[in-house]
């Protein structure tokens, strides 16, 4: 038995079955396989900078240089 | 009320820690601006062009990496005076070698891929396969290493001011503050000394805690 094992998938990665099927550049259908990966590519990114913002060191420096930029600003 | 004490001139240090912020804030985004782009250009250009280019270049970074930060700063500070502007250009162009070295590292890696070879073979110009290729696939290490050379930029602009040539007195700036009161520690009269080197510590710290958070996520 070839049972795969299931991967987590990362926050925002596709879904392997995507309803509308993506055509490449020269108009030939890509597949599951890849409109699969082509919805995860395009989708990469914005995942990769929404995990930041659920980190707690982010938050601590993104505040201090706030606290310092409004002195700045308004001091 | 005096919440952080005066200094021997009877100014507010707290006022003085406040406003001090200002040109620091704006020579330390400024100049790794500066940097990041100059030294991505460069970077781009020494690992994607190769040959003879990137080795002469190299050579030359090398050599000004080799001299240290202060000395190269000292000569451009005297020469062109201590405004916000030179201090900004001198700052960015310090750090360029830096990051340049950084970013041709990354365009190493990335030159041999297919979709460059793709890319040459379409008869796409080089400046095209750099920058509209190979520059957002390195663009991760690129925004890492802005976050970090911020906050040595902020250390630079301190060192400069403390060594008296930073921004000229009477304007607020933590180094300089720090480089007329310190002599007070011994006589008691740390307020003047502490406040503005806290400062200049939770800025510091703040810049190296978004750098972690930021490089964690990318490399992740």
């Amino acid at each position: 038995m070839s049972g795969s094992v299931p991967q987590p998938a990362e926050p925002g990665a596709a879904s392997p079955v995507d309803p509308v099927a993506p055509i490449d550049r020269t108009g030939g259908y890509l597949g599951p396989t890849g409109a699969a990966a082509v919805v995860a590519a395009s989708r990469a990114t914005p995942a990769r900078w929404r995990l930041l913002l659920r980190k707690a060191t982010f938050w601590a420096g993104a505040s201090i240089v706030l606290f310092w930029v409004v002195c700045a600003v308004f001091g | 009320m005096h919440w952080f004490g005066t200094d021997p001139l009877g100014r507010d240090v707290l006022s003085r820690v406040i406003t001090g912020a200002r040109d620091i804030l704006i020579i330390t985004p400024l100049a790794t601006l500066l940097a990041t782009v100059l030294g991505t250009a460069l970077g781009l250009a020494m690992g994607y062009i190769g040959g003879w280019f990137d080795t002469v270049v190299s050579r030359i970074v090398e050599a000004i990496l080799a001299l240290p930060f202060v000395i190269i700063a000292f000569l451009f500070v005297v020469a062109l005076g201590s405004t916000v502007v030179t201090i900004t250009i001198i700052i960015g162009l310090v750090f360029t070698p830096l990051i340049a070295r950084t970013v041709r590292t990354a365009v190493l890696v990335e030159r041999h891929q297919d979709y460059v070879s793709a890319s040459r073979l379409l008869g796409e110009s080089p400046a095209r396969v750099m920058f509209g290729e190979i520059l957002p696939n390195v663009m991760p290490a690129i925004v890492v290493e802005f976050t970090v050379r911020l906050g040595y930029a902020v250390f630079a602009v301190v060192t400069l001011a403390f060594l008296g040539f930073g921004i000229a007195p009477p304007t607020p700036d933590w180094g300089t503050d720090i480089a007329a009161n310190y002599s007070g520690l011994l006589a008691g009269y740390w307020w003047q000394t502490l406040f503005p080197a806290l400062a200049i510590a939770t800025l510091v710290t703040a810049v190296a805690l978004l750098a972690d958070s930021i490089e964690q996520v990318l490399s992740a």
